[in-house]
């Protein structure tokens, strides 16, 4: 019964987890524009991060050690320097957005100017990294994170024409107003927000955190295949809700607040509080998991002590590393940059940097030194490797079309 | 050499998108601010009858009315800075700038109604007609920046052409 109880809480975890302001900006900005046009992304997105959290989280279980550590020790120190420098400025970008995402939600609820709740914001989310027990932290943000079930809930209230939606899905590519160009610029934000890097760091970090063993590799198998795709259904029901209230009345999203807006037409202010809710969980527990991931990156590849369950005073490097990027999140968003851009910037370099992490890891997921006979199977390298070419077209073409679309206006 | 290669591909590519970026008509531009401000007007229509029919909080409304409101200026910067070579084209900024400043004007009244100041109900009406308003110039701006774009194309493909359209 415990066992089982684990388990259901890992996957309501990872369902709640999977939402961030990356998900939910970009999905809400593609459905207010596509429609349901680019659903398919979502799909190829989840997948990909199944398979790359998967493979992640085995290599850290069999050899453990984390993604950074291995990556400095498969590469060398300075091939690892320069992948360090490219992940971590991304997860940086990252936490910015996320911690500028919690001061956009806490508006939401109070009207108070944004500027007012960052500062807020970030001590929040240092005080909880540096208090609270990792799988407190995780569980709490991960469940109250579910509330955003509620966008699902709200696609059926709103009685869409689901022949219409399902033609939108089924029949991916460009209205006839939107260039082809910006079509595919969204393709690969979606894809990016979906396979976050940071996710990835988190999720094989975690992994040592939790001191997991060969043993747990069926519970995180599970978390993983049943987590990630029902968290890729709440994309797509934030996508649908834009499609239907939104889209028809020429309302692109820009901001937070255009994208409660579907959920307060279908069920009002009980709706509206859990949307709310939601996404202060999501964006708060994303904000811990990124900064986590700053300090996870840093210490792993330096080789300092590490770790929620080491005292602060015992990772000190560890977390003084985590100290240093809240404040620059905090002097970034001071700047008076909209978050919502930052996340829009952030997703796309996510989707620029992935190769730099995914291939490491592919190739360690193959190497029988590390997995002995838990190197990656015929069928994962398959999906592996097509993933690899996925994410290699889609790193590629992300700053030319960043350019040539305006970043997608 | 392979350094080399690459130098001159990533310029390329850089001064490829500067021309496709920096080649935006008039019209595009007037066209992407009507837009933008039509979306503001109607984000701030829906949250103003969601206040009304009392499915959002006073909060979130205020605050949606506020990103509105932002959006509205950034569009109307965006038009007031449009350069155009062409009558039309400062006749539709004129009109698009117009347009904008009464979806302002609403927004803004729908804000100070938030705040307890006039009846949030009368800022409705002025709402939807800004939004009407910028729906045609957002369909003329289109029509335009359609003709220019394809102008602009003919111009490229033979040059001779768009030498006799500039005479004409």
């Amino acid at each position: 019964m415990k066992k089982l109880f684990a388990v259901a809480l890992g996957i309501l975890t990872a369902i709640g987890g999977f939402v961030d302001i990356g998900d939910l900006v970009t999905n809400a900005v593609v459905g207010s524009r596509f429609g349901l046009g680019l659903a398919w992304v979502v799909l190829v997105g989840v997948v990909g991060i199944c398979v790359y959290a998967q493979m992640s989280g085995r290599v850290a279980a069999v050899s453990g050690r984390a993604t950074f550590e291995i990556i400095r020790e498969r590469l060398g120190p300075r091939a690892g320097l320069a992948n360090l420098a490219a992940s971590f400025l991304i997860n940086l970008l990252t936490v910015t957005a996320e911690i500028g995402g919690v001061a956009l939600a806490l508006q939401l609820a109070t009207s108070v100017d944004p500027m007012w709740w960052i500062p807020v914001a970030a001590f929040g989310v240092w005080i909880v990294i540096w208090r609270a027990r990792f799988d407190l932290l995780e569980n709490v943000t991960g469940l109250l994170g579910l509330t955003l079930i509620v966008f699902a809930v709200a696609l059926f209230m709103l009685s869409p024409d689901w022949g219409s939606l399902a033609d939108q899905a089924l029949r991916p590519g460009p209205p006839a107003d939107e260039p082809v160009a910006t079509y595919w610029f969204y393709a690969i934000a979606l894809f990016g927000a979906a396979m976050t890097p940071y996710e990835v760091f988190f999720f094989s970090s975690g992994a040592i955190e939790e001191k997991w063993t060969e043993k747990d590799l069926a519970k995180s198998r599970l978390n993983v295949l049943v987590g990630f795709p029902l968290g890729g259904l709440l994309s797509i029901a934030i996508a649908g809700c834009a499609a239907v209230v939104l889209l028809p009345a020429s309302i692109d999203v820009t901001s937070l607040s255009q994208v409660v807006l579907p959920v307060a037409e279908a069920g009002g202010k009980v709706a509206l509080s859990f949307a709310i809710v939601g996404i202060l969980a999501a964006t708060f527990g994303a904000a811990l998991e990124t900064t986590l991931s700053s300090g996870y990156t840093l210490a792993q590849y330096f080789g300092w002590s590490w770790g929620k369950f080491r005292r602060p005073a015992r990772a000190a490097r560890f977390h003084l590393a985590m100290i240093v990027c809240i404040l620059v999140a905090v002097a970034i968003l001071a700047t008076g940059v909209d978050p919502i851009l930052v996340t829009e910037y952030s997703v796309v370099f996510s989707a620029v940097a992935l190769p730099l992490t995914y291939l490491p890891i592919l190739i360690i997921a193959n190497d029988r030194e590390y997995m002995g006979d838990k190197v990656n199977g015929r069928g994962m390298n398959l999906v592996g490797t097509i993933y690899l070419v996925i994410i290699l077209v889609a790193a590629t073409a992300a700053i030319p079309l960043l350019i040539v679309t305006g970043a997608g206006a | 050499m392979a350094r080399v290669a690459t130098s001159v591909a990533v310029v390329a590519v850089v001064a490829l998108a500067a021309a496709l970026t920096g080649c935006a008509s008039a019209a595009s531009t007037l066209n992407d601010a009507t837009g933008q401000g039509l979306a503001a007007v109607q984000t701030a229509a829906l949250v103003v009858e969601q206040e009304l029919d009392d499915r959002t909080f006073p909060t979130t409304a205020t605050a949606t009315l506020g990103d509105a409101r932002r959006e509205l200026v950034a569009a109307s910067t965006a038009a007031s800075e449009t350069d155009v070579t062409a009558s039309s084209d400062a006749e539709l900024r004129e009109a698009v700038l117009e347009a904008l400043d009464e979806g302002l004007r609403a927004v803004n009244d729908a804000r100070d109604a938030m705040a307890g100041l006039g009846s949030l109900e009368a800022t409705l009406p002025s709402l939807e007609q800004a939004a009407e308003q910028l729906e045609d110039l957002e369909a003329q701006a289109s029509t335009a920046a359609q003709t220019a774009a394809a102008s602009t194309a003919g111009a490229g493909a033979e040059p001779s052409a768009g030498a006799e359209v500039g005479r004409a």
